[in-house]
């Protein structure tokens, strides 16, 4: 039943992984409301066995509704809709008993909050113990023992008492960890984690991050790490989504986003983090608001805001290239296809006079004339 | 934790005295001489000097020619040394009168409360877990009738149509004429027969108990209800509600251990509250069904303007009101590993 893990990440870098643990298709997330609000909007990607990839956004982007919509974890009022392939079963038209064998055994998810996501009445031995005896079959005594050792594992001291411990006598980042010991017991092929360390002290956020490496690698789990902190992504993962207004406008690894940000707000994103090595009066941000989630979106999301902006942008929505992708184009003369986000068919990439890599893949030497937007 | 009981119950008696400071003041607003009131009618055809006899007798032993506040220390006096004074309506000590109807009360209070637990709870999980659905409505309108119907409306109805039209609850009293009562031991008939083995005297008083408990019971049986649908529902839109969903767990599971163990923690506080609700309900369900209880008791000596066997009412009634907050703070340490926590550090 379990998908097996490939030892090897050495395709992991690859941005479109020929065996993919999960395949995301078209996924669309809605809130029903007297104004539906549509949180996802399309969004396709698939991860290969082992490899970290961060999803990153601000808030409402939509990336947590579109992580937990993977296992329909959202509430009643939300409509999913798409396919989330896992080991061969699409888990949107999986029945709740098969999902829940699915849920916590071969998806395991850390939660934003662990002072909210654990339970306040029950102790932390017992909601790490459920677990096991759900999944793995141990019984009281077993099931205690194991418990103990992931305790230990996750590196909360003192594990053999501290498991009949409730929440409370926890501190966060020892809650986080229990968390963690949770979503990993079972060994799941994927794991899920949704902002893990936005609750957390800055001291204790890199031991958490630190955690989630560790426990990954060593199982060769495939994660998707979100967050809204640039910085929390950039030592963990290997490839990055950046989502905006409910889809994904920029895919590549995370050395390249970092390196040669390719779609204008991931451009304008990495221009209003604060720098280390310069002296800054006002922090820059970014002119506008993001698109009201409660009405269709014509074009590309970002236009509106985006200083690069051409005609075109405000009735098509560019298609999402990787940065990989777009420098095999340059170099064949715009002629290679690229992919496009709806539907993964190659459409030709168009020449236009557009500088930054939306619609046209920029040169590599003239990647940093490309960042600066000329329109 | 053993300090936290301790230390309340050594607050009990200041709250007792507390009361007896308000019922007493109070019961002195009441516009008449206390010596007319507990004479009544048995005055009135003595001679006059065996009348003055009596009321001196009277005015010596409760100092009621005396001023308020003397009056109030005579009674404190008296109330310490176990005597709450004669009742006028029965012409027995207020205490062996509270002594006989308190059993009754008690029976009829725990019938009331098992039947409100047994069906309410399950009603509002239920509910709760549909959530937004048509039985969901349905329990809505239901329970909102439920609490808004006046108690002494739906025992004087539902008598009348369960014992008067269609016979199926049984008269007035705690058994029927014709049985031979169980011999006198707690006073609870229930408990009694079943000490004395008298299944037939059992099966009888269970009838008699049904109908009153029944109606309490559905009272707030439908208030529990409801609070403990609206914590449901709030424990199951919780992060850590998505967490046990999200282990996979089934939903049996997640409904019991992790949202109702939260749930009830509220539920815990406001049944402390329905108490009181509880309280009103039996003096008039025990004045329509006939039940020799504390209620009937109230009843009879607040018509009659009996001011000692009042002042024992509320005594008692204050008593089981500290007694249910303290069982309140103390299931809520079984609930709540957070204020147990707080309680021994």
């Amino acid at each position: 039943m379990k998908t097996p893990v490939a030892e090897s990440r050495s395709e992991a870098a690859s941005p479109g992984p020929d065996r993919p643990v999960l395949s995301v298709r078209d996924l669309d997330v809605t809130f029903r409301a007297r104004s539906p609000v549509l949180a996802v909007r399309g969004v396709s990607y698939d991860l290969a066995a082992g490899e970290h990839v961060g999803l990153v956004g601000e808030s409402g982007s939509g990336k947590s509704a579109g992580a937990l919509a993977l296992v329909r974890l959202l509430p009643d009022y939300a409509d999913v809709s798409g396919t989330v392939m896992l080991d061969g079963a699409d888990l949107l038209r999986l029945n709740e008993r098969e999902l829940r064998a699915v849920r916590g055994d071969q998806v395991g998810i850390v939660y934003q909050d662990p002072f909210s996501s654990l339970n306040p009445v029950l102790t932390i031995g017992k909601q790490l113990t459920e677990v096991l005896s759900k999944h793995k079959g141990l019984r009281a005594r077993a099931a205690r023992r194991e418990a103990a050792r992931l305790l230990e594992t996750v590196g909360v001291p003192n594990a053999e008492e501290r498991i009949s411990d409730h929440p409370h006598q926890f501190s966060g980042g020892m809650r986080q960890r229990a968390v963690i010991a949770m979503a990993v017991a079972p060994r799941p092929a994927l794991l899920i984690a949704d902002e893990p360390t936005t609750a957390l002290d800055v001291t204790v956020q890199a031991q958490i991050l630190e955690l989630l490496q560790e426990l990954t690698s060593e199982h060769g789990t495939t994660m998707l790490l979100i967050t809204h902190d640039l910085g929390v992504v950039a030592g963990v993962t290997q490839r990055l989504m950046v989502m905006y207004g409910g889809r994904i406008v920029e895919a590549s690894t995370t050395e390249d986003v970092f390196a040669r940000p390719a779609h204008p707000y991931t451009v304008a994103l990495h221009r209003s983090l604060p720098r280390i090595d310069a002296r800054q009066e006002r922090l820059v941000t970014i002119e506008g608001q993001p698109p009201d989630p409660t009405r269709p979106i014509e074009g590309c999301p970002f236009a509106p805001r985006c200083p690069s902006r051409i005609d075109r942008c405000t009735v098509e929505n560019p298609p999402l290239m990787t940065l990989p992708t777009a420098r095999r184009a340059t170099t064949a003369g715009w002629e290679l296809p690229t992919i496009s986000e709806r539907d993964g068919n190659p459409v030709p990439g168009p020449a236009s006079p557009h500088l930054t890599a939306c619609w046209n893949p920029p040169l590599p030497e003239a990647r940093s004339a490309g960042a600066g937007g000329a329109g | 934790m053993r300090w936290f009981v301790l230390r309340r119950l050594a607050l009990a008696p200041l709250v007792l005295l507390g009361m007896t400071c308000i019922t007493f003041f109070v019961s002195q607003l009441i516009p008449i001489d206390p010596v007319a009131a507990y004479l009544g009618g048995r005055g009135a055809a003595q001679s006059d000097a065996a009348e003055q006899a009596i009321i001196d007798a009277l005015n010596a032993r409760w100092g009621w020619d005396k001023p308020i506040p003397e009056r109030y220390w005579i009674y404190l006096t008296n109330l310490a040394q176990g005597d709450m004074g004669e009742s006028s309506h029965s012409a027995r000590a207020v205490s062996t009168d509270l002594a006989n109807v308190l059993p009754p009360t008690i029976e009829l209070v725990v019938a009331a409360l098992m039947v409100a637990l047994v069906f309410g709870i399950p009603l509002g999980v239920f509910a709760a877990a549909r959530r937004g659905g048509a039985w969901d409505a349905f329990f809505k309108v239901v329970s909102t009738l439920a609490i808004s119907v006046p108690v002494f409306w739906l025992a004087i109805v539902g008598f009348t149509v369960f014992y008067g039209r269609l016979g199926w609850a049984a008269g007035p009293g705690q058994l029927d004429i014709f049985t031979r009562p169980p011999p006198d031991v707690t006073g609870m008939v229930t408990v009694d027969s079943i000490l004395a083995r008298r299944w037939d005297a059992l099966f009888d008083t269970l009838h008699h108990l049904a109908f009153p408990a029944l109606v309490l019971g559905l009272v707030i049986g439908f208030y529990f209800a409801r609070v403990v649908r609206s914590e449901m529902v709030d424990a199951l839109e919780s992060d850590y509600v998505r967490t046990a969903r999200g282990k996979g767990l089934r939903r049996r599971l997640v409904l019991y251990r992790h949202a109702f163990r939260n749930a009830v923690i509220p539920v815990i506080t406001l049944s402390g509250l329905a108490f009181g609700s509880l309280l009103t309900g039996i003096i008039v369900v025990e004045r329509v069904v006939g039940w020799p209880g504390l209620g009937s008791y109230a009843f009879t000596a607040a018509t009659r303007l009996d001011l000692n066997a009042l002042s024992g009412v509320v005594l008692v009634i204050s008593l089981a009101y500290v007694l249910a907050n303290l069982a309140v703070d103390l299931l809520y340490t079984v609930a709540d590993p957070r204020v147990r926590d707080g309680m021994s550090s």
